[in-house]
């Protein structure tokens, strides 16, 4: 997992009410670049194919621009789940970026372009024109991804806290390490012969894992939802929302 | 370590499902979920038979989300009658949840029996059920403020059950609308869009008069299978019902029913063919529904007189 985790203290009050009250902006803006440095770097990597250090560089300013241009100001929570929203602001941040380097390159000064997170028409370049559900879901993508790694690196730092590294790496080989595609995925015995330990250990071990593996996601959610009412969505998403929900 | 897509999907997996310690309760499938909760057939071992258990969503904020279904199941267990789930167990999952057991109901929810199609007299018949266990909750001080056909069952033997007193209010509490968590996505008080009272979504005074409202929408649904929808106009043929839930969804509360009783009452003389309160007829209206009440008698009275007729024309021939 790259990068340090950062364990989040619990904190009173939602991400956005934190980040508007100036007493609490700083540590809210720790908790929200923490939360979302991952997919943010991914994304503008893979959609200006940056190198690593320009893809840190324009992160940060990313992360910047958000907060110091008042966008969190305008975000509505009636309009837009906080994810989506963020996501499209990174698109358009891309395009602006994008749009910047290719005037450079034309030996143009510095272009301005004026950054309009609701204008959903910022394309990157004619070369690459994307859906604006594409840019979405990749970002969801890359959202998830963090949150799971993250999540086990918590849970990781937890059964060392426990003194029980073993159980961490259970969990690994039996859902997380990958297998040549035409095996399949080791049985219980399989772990118990390999761990050197007894059926119901193995059991009773993973079944503590997920449980706390679960615990440490719901954890991880909630350092990247800004209210209650975002966090139910996610929560959904999550679980899958191939399931019947009562309206 | 960098996660792949399938890694997640299967990391994804361990977060479903629910753990009860003890061994008494093995969980089975999930039976719904709503806004804030979500339902599990699981199988009491020492007693054997099937139960629902019921267990609040992770949420945001963890301590709120406990007391509010300690309370539920405790408004529950205060509310004993044949068309509310009697509880029988709370207790605490494995991760530190909240749960609690109750009868698991074999059928249907209101939403999706209407889909079979009913007929319009047993539609309205299921709905006095309902009625009666409001208004039964309704007398002990009890608001249930979230009704929608969704948290209506229909039994296995024809019995109406009315679940999820979630955001019920407590007796006494004498409650303004705020506490409890807005359970929609449209913003604004606790509630459904298309059933939750107007003064449940400015923040007014709770009263019995808003189960009268929602229950408005939900005989509305009835007749037409779709959700109302707030502020439009309802598509109702029938000119009695649409009066009835008229009267019940009026914005202004004071003109709606005083009670679920008396709107129960409006829609029993409906179904008895009797005048009904919200509906002034004419007198062209009055001679069909009396007819229609008194088919015997008519067909015996239209029968004498053919005889009649057939009789003198008889005697006249010869
Ligand atoms: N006792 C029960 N037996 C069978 N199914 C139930 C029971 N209680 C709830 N359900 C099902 O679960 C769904 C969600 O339950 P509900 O209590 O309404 O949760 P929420 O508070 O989230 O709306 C219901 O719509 C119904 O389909
Ligand atoms: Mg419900």
């Amino acid at each position: 997992m790259g990068g340090k985790s950062r364990a989040l203290p619990p904190t009173r009050g939602t991400l956005i009410e934190r980040l508007r009250d100036p007493a609490t902006a700083p540590a809210a803006y720790e908790a929200l670049v923490a939360a979302y440095w991952k997919p943010v770097y991914a994304q503008l990597r893979r959609r200006l194919g940056l190198g690593n250090e320009d893809a840190k560089d324009l992160t940060q300013a990313f992360f910047t621009h958000v907060v110091e241009r008042g966008s969190l100001a305008r975000y509505d929570r009636e309009r837009a789940r906080f994810r989506t929203w963020l996501s499209r602001l990174l698109e358009s941040f891309a395009a602006n970026e994008h749009a910047r380097s290719q005037a450079q390159k034309r030996g143009g000064g510095t272009a301005h372009v004026s950054i309009d997170p609701e204008s959903a028409d910022h394309r990157l370049g004619a070369s690459a024109p994307v859906a604006a559900d594409e840019v979405v879901e990749s970002f969801e993508r890359e959202w998830r991804r963090a949150l799971f790694e993250d999540a086990l690196e918590a849970f990781r730092a937890r059964c060392v806290e426990l003194g029980k590294p073993q159980r961490f790496d259970l969990l690994l080989r039996a859902d997380v390490t990958e297998v040549p595609p035409d095996g399949s995925r080791p049985s219980y015995r399989t772990l118990a012969t390999e761990f050197g330990l007894e059926l119901t250990q193995v059991t009773n071990e993973l079944h503590a894992a997920r449980r706390e593996l679960r615990a440490c996601v719901l954890d991880a959610l909630r350092a990247r939802c800004v209210d209650e009412d975002d966090f139910a969505h996610e929560r959904r998403a999550l679980e899958g929302s191939d399931r019947e929900i009562e309206r | 370590m960098t996660l792949s897509d399938d890694a997640i999907d299967r990391l994804r997996r361990c977060l479903d499902g629910i753990e009860i310690p003890g061994g008494r309760y093995d969980v089975r499938e999930r039976l719904g979920s709503g806004a804030m909760g979500t339902v599990w057939r699981a199988t009491d071992r020492e007693l054997g038979r099937d139960v629902a258990v019921k267990v609040l969503n992770d949420a945001f904020d963890m301590d709120r989300a406990r007391t509010q279904l300690e309370r539920e199941a405790k408004t529950l267990a205060g509310l004993e009658h044949p068309s509310i789930p009697p509880v029988h167990d709370v207790g605490r999952l494995a991760d530190g949840r909240v749960f609690y057991v109750m009868k698991c109901v074999e059928g249907t929810t209101l939403a999706q029996w209407v889909r079979a199609n009913p007929a319009p007299a047993e539609r309205l018949r299921a709905f006095l059920k309902a009625c009666d266990a409001v208004a039964f909750a309704n007398e002990r001080g009890v608001v249930h403020r979230d009704l929608k056909p969704s948290n209506l069952m229909l039994g296995r033997f024809g019995e109406v059950l009315v679940m999820d007193w979630g955001i019920a209010t407590a007796p006494d509490l004498g409650e303004r609308e705020s506490s409890g968590r807005p359970r929609d996505d449209g913003g604004g008080g606790a509630g459904t869009p298309g059933y939750r009272a107007p003064e449940q979504r400015s923040g007014g005074p709770i009263s019995p008069r808003v189960d009268v409202y929602a229950l408005g929408g939900v005989l509305a649904f009835l007749d037409r299978g779709v959700d109302p929808v707030e502020g439009a106009a309802l598509e109702i043929s029938d000119r009695r019902l649409r009066a009835i839930v008229t009267r019940a969804r009026s914005e202004d509360p004071t003109r709606r029913y005083a009670s679920v009783a008396e709107l129960a009452a409006d829609v029993r003389r409906l179904l008895d063919r009797e005048p009904v309160h919200a509906y002034r007829e004419w007198p062209w209206e009055r001679v069909a529904r009396v007819v229609a009440r008194n088919q015997f008698f008519v067909w015996l009275i239209v029968g004498y007189l053919v005889l009649r007729v057939c009789m003198f024309a008889f005697s006249s021939s010869r």
